[in-house]
């Protein structure tokens, strides 16, 4: 019973031993020494054969973990979870599966992650089952199951969950679960397995004293002699055995198991004679031999118990399985917060901008205010104080008053146009704010032509914007003025979807670019980029100015 | 001649200046206030005592100072006073020489005359006064020019606009007459058609229906 369900779990190594092959083609990894120990760990001819492999695949491990090749780490972890188990180091064997496991965890799902993680739970399973953990050992193999696909899967776990019903001595789940096993190798309808199935459901219902036990035991029998398949019919006669042993039958008994000695020693294995050789020894009714058979037995079980607790303290696997699935849900969320996080960041990010800008266009806007008022109101009114003094009072010659005057005056008006140019607007009704602006400059010798000013829904446009816009056009109109002898200006507002577009347009001499970078238009450019919008002009002496702003 | 002035101005200089001015005009009564609230609390005395103010002269904008005022502005001023004594002849003495601002005092507040600050205040000051007593409005001569200017403002609105376009897209007028109608715009003849491109032209000096095209283009206008 103990190798009936371990080599057919080969099949799955197979599988992702060729699918390991493939991928490690490309790889610098020796090829054929990994396949020369892989033979070494299933089919260990000599008693070195384990060890030599269990030393190769550990370093063989490290190398490809040094590599980041996470797939061979996992394929080196998986045979040393068998050649710890066929070693005796069950701990240590499901140490290394659940290492492979939580690399698993780190892989894309695939078919091959899949398989993987089956045959790994199914040798957790086996590992518990030696190990006496009844309890662990299914709840690795429901883990099992719960991904299995294929029925080849099925039946093997179901097969295996059965055996620890059956040492539970749970017969009647186990019998259950056997012949749900039957029924999945009916499917596959793989002759070997159906006489496996046979032969332990015929053994469970020995023990629940089922009256076709026996001649089911048989017919299990049979059919694995026509296979000839030798553990199989060395189980056979075990489990024929245990059936007339139960029974008091010594000599059908003995004649079993000596049928089974003999198939042991076909197959030369130890462990396999050792059981056979134990049954012997408790067949024999000697009080010594017997004595020494149950404290030898006592002592075992015992060593096992105690290295049981030693290695639940040691490796403390609920804890480590826990811990990684915590983990998985932790770096989850953990990314997901990072995400929300960056995003966040960036948007408080903009809004803190955007408010700034604002702000700082509006603090600007309130100083340029105050300054404005102080110059009207202080100088601008002095010096008009100064100039009517002068001009009724100064006792002096007419063409010296005359000269004071004109000097006097000309500052007049720039401390005057300063204030202007920096006064207080009227956001409210910015059209009109924006009409006064161009009609200031609307003379005899200049016309100005304002097109569709009511085209942009003036209501909606935010007060750092509008103030933006007048400031420009207070530049270029200042400007034109002062330099460009314009007879014509006109300003045309056009809106283009989204976008809301000023045409400034002047026939008057232009100018070339170094003149530009000293007039105020690179002030009134820096304004409109200010808040997002595009600022181009075309000029060239003697040939007008355009300007277009677009926001 | 007008008999009780109040003259609200926070220049000291310009008191004295304005008060030798109005002598010379035989005004009796000259009062005087530095804030905007002394000033409206004056003329509400005045008219309660049944011995009313016949001319306000007030600046527009005030040094700030540590003061909470209630009228902190010329136009506050003139608009509390225009709901207490409408009748109030006043005149606007300031520096502000922006056209919405005088605009708004015109259309909005009534008054009845602007002068400009400067070196021929003094002048203008009596030639106001004068017009006043005359029932005339009176603004002086930069301010006369700014309004006419004003006036004189050429703006065109969208069917100009949409007018050149189909133009530009070679229909003839009666023919942008005929989609003016489809769609019932406002001015749909054939006259108002023409008025309006001759109009057109000379706004923008073009000579011809193909010039006009050009600056419209050029301008932006298409």
């Amino acid at each position: 019973m103990k190798t009936s369900d371990s080599f057919l779990l080969h099949y799955f190594f197979c599988i992702s031993f060729v699918f390991f092959n493939l991928s490690t083609v490309s790889s610098q990894i020796s090829v054929d020494s990994t396949a020369y120990y892989y033979n070494l760990a299933l089919n260990p001819k000599e008693c070195t054969d384990l060890g030599l492999a269990y030393d190769y695949f550990v370093e063989h491990k490290e190398l490809c973990l040094e590599q980041n090749y996470i797939e061979g780490a996992i394929h080196d972890l998986s045979l040393l979870t068998i050649i710890q188990k066929e070693s005796g180091y069950y701990h240590d064997s499901e140490a290394s599966a659940i290492e492979a496991i939580s690399l698993l965890e780190q892989l894309d799902e695939t078919d091959y992650t899949t398989e993987t993680k089956i045959t790994l739970y199914n040798e957790l399973g086996k590992v518990n089952r030696a190990l006496l953990d009844y309890d662990r050992a299914l709840l690795y193999y429901n883990k099992a199951i719960d991904i299995a696909n294929s029925p080849q899967q099925f039946n093997i776990i179901t097969n295996n969950r059965a055996f620890i019903y059956s040492d539970k001595k749970d017969f009647a789940k186990a019998l259950v679960e056997f012949q749900k096993a039957y029924e999945i190798g009916l499917k596959i309808n793989n002759e070997k397995e159906i006489a496996r199935n046979l032969d332990n459901i015929a053994f469970v219902k020995s023990k629940l004293k089922h009256p076709d036990a026996l001649s089911l035991l048989e017919i299990a029998l049979q059919k694995r002699l026509q296979l000839n398949d030798v553990e199989g019919i060395y189980a056979s006669y075990m489990h024929l055995f245990e059936y007339y042993s139960d029974r008091k039958d010594k000599q059908n008994a003995l004649l079993n198991l000596k049928n089974a000695l003999a198939v042991a020693n076909t197959l030369n294995s130890d462990s396999y004679k050792l059981d056979v050789l134990s049954e012997f020894v408790n067949m024999n009714t000697d009080t010594i031999v017997t004595a020494y058979k149950t404290l030898s037995d006592a002592k075992k079980l015992d060593n096992l118990l105690t290295e049981n607790k030693y290695a639940s303290k040691k490796y403390d696997f609920n804890k480590k399985e826990l811990e990684l699935q915590k983990n998985k849900l932790q770096k989850e969320r953990y990314q997901l917060f990072v995400v929300f996080f960056l995003v966040l960041a960036a948007l408080s990010y903009i809004l803190i901008k955007i408010k700034h800008k604002k702000e700082k266009i509006q603090q600007v806007f309130k100083t340029e205010t105050r300054i404005s008022k102080k110059i009207h109101d202080e100088l601008a009114n002095d010096m008009s104080d100064i100039l009517s003094y002068v001009e009724t009072e100064l006792q002096t010659t007419e063409e010296n008053k005359s000269k004071l005057l004109h000097t006097l005056e000309d500052v007049y008006l720039r401390t005057r146009d300063i204030s202007t140019e920096t006064a207080n607007i009227d956001f409210e009704n910015f059209s009109d704010s924006l009409k006064y602006l161009l009609i200031q400059h609307n003379k005899h010798d200049v016309k100005v032509i304002i097109s569709n000013i009511d085209v942009f829904d003036w209501q909606r446009i935010p007060e750092h914007k509008k103030l933006a816009i007048y400031r420009c056009l207070q530049e270029l109109m200042v400007n034109m003025k002062k330099h460009s002898d314009a007879k014509l200006v006109s300003i045309v507002f056009k809106k283009q979807k989204n976008k809301h577009e000023i045409w400034y347009t002047d026939d008057g001499q232009g100018c070339s670019i170094e003149n530009i970078k000293q007039s105020g238009l690179e002030n009134a450019e820096y304004r409109i980029k200010e808040i997002g919008g595009r600022f181009t002009f075309e000029t060239s002496e003697g040939r007008g100015f355009k300007a277009i702003i677009i926001f | 001649m007008f008999q009780k002035v109040l003259i609200t101005e926070d220049q000291h200089t310009i008191h004295k200046g304005l008060e030798a001015t109005l002598r010379e005009l035989n005004v009796n009564e000259i009062h005087n206030a530095h804030y905007c609230d002394t000033a409206f609390l004056k003329i509400k005395f005045a008219l309660q005592s049944n011995k009313p103010f016949d001319l306000l002269i007030t600046d527009l904008s005030f040094k700030e100072d540590h003061r909470q005022k209630r009228l902190s502005s010329g136009e506050d001023l003139i608009m509390a006073v225009r709901d207490l004594q409408p009748d109030l002849k006043v005149v606007v003495f300031s520096v502000e020489h922006r056209i919405g601002k005088i605009k708004n005092l015109i259309d909005s507040l009534h008054i009845n005359g602007y002068v400009e600050k400067g070196r021929e205040e003094s002048r203008e000051i009596k030639k106001a006064v004068k017009s006043i007593l005359a029932d005339k409005y009176y603004f002086s001569q930069g301010i006369e020019q700014l309004l006419r200017n004003a006036n004189d403002l050429s703006e065109t609105d969208k069917y100009d606009q949409l007018v050149l376009q189909l133009l530009a897209k070679g229909l003839k007028r009666d023919q942008i007459a005929n989609y003016f109608d489809e769609r019932d715009l406002p001015n749909k003849s054939l006259r108002s058609i023409e008025k309006r491109l001759n109009n057109l032209k000379i706004l923008f000096n073009a000579q011809t229906s193909e010039q006009l095209i050009a600056i419209a283009i050029d301008r932006g206008l298409i």
